[in-house]
């Protein structure tokens, strides 16, 4: 077992009672065959939406943001 | 009033997946966010506010009959609805990654926030860069 895991079990055993460490040990059992998939399906899924918010926070993209809502306000006074 | 704004870039990142999913089924699908909200695998991103507008860019799921997808919506003000990616969630854009974000994802939608926030922006009467469809 690697050092991060052996770390996430020890957080894991100081957060949840003994019945839901026990319910977690049974859900990994039941679904380690589909493990990797959901490690994968998960590590995708947070990539994008790091990159979109990056790519939000880019110069560019926030002058383009600031100028959208100065027209929209512009548009739609109050 | 509120509205779904479908620009020119937008148009032609979906033309990509005109095999997969048409203007209809984006609009259907954002008319079902307004009146139910985000549901499982999708999330809020981001609250930008420059004065009174407040622009908010969330990640929506989209499905239409095995073909599953995602795409980023701006909402300003509540009022407008605008898509401004839409791809696959084929695991292309996170494969063999750890939790980081990706050069060439994050520059491609860049390109996508610039192309569809300057179709807003330059959009007139007598040059239209978009279309408004009333929810």
């Amino acid at each position: 077992m690697t050092k991060l895991l052996q770390k996430a079990f020890t957080i894991i055993s100081t957060r949840l009672n003994q019945k839901d460490q026990d319910r977690l040990a049974c859900l990994i059992i039941e679904n380690v065959a589909k493990l990797h998939q959901l490690l994968e399906d998960e590590i995708e899924e947070q990539s994008f939406d790091l990159s979109a918010v990056k790519a939000l926070e880019s110069e560019t993209v926030q002058n383009l943001l600031k100028k959208v809502a100065e027209k929209h306000g512009a548009q739609n006074p109050f | 009033m509120k509205q779904i704004v479908i620009t020119h870039s937008f148009q032609k990142n979906l033309k990509k997946l005109r095999r997969h999913f048409t203007e209809q089924d984006v609009q259907n699908n954002i008319k079902e966010f307004v009146r139910i909200g985000l549901r499982k695998g999708e999330s809020k991103l981001k609250t930008e506010t420059f004065g009174n507008v407040t622009i908010v860019i969330v990640k929506l799921r989209i499905r239409v009959h095995q073909a599953v997808g995602r795409y980023l919506l701006g909402i300003i003000n509540e009022r407008e609805y605008v898509p401004i990616f839409i791809g696959l969630k084929t695991g292309f854009y996170g494969k063999n990654m750890s939790f980081n974000a990706s050069k060439k994802v994050v520059s491609m939608l860049e390109t996508a926030f610039e192309n569809v926030l300057i179709d807003y922006l330059e959009h007139t009467e007598e040059n239209p860069r978009l279309t408004r469809y009333p929810i």
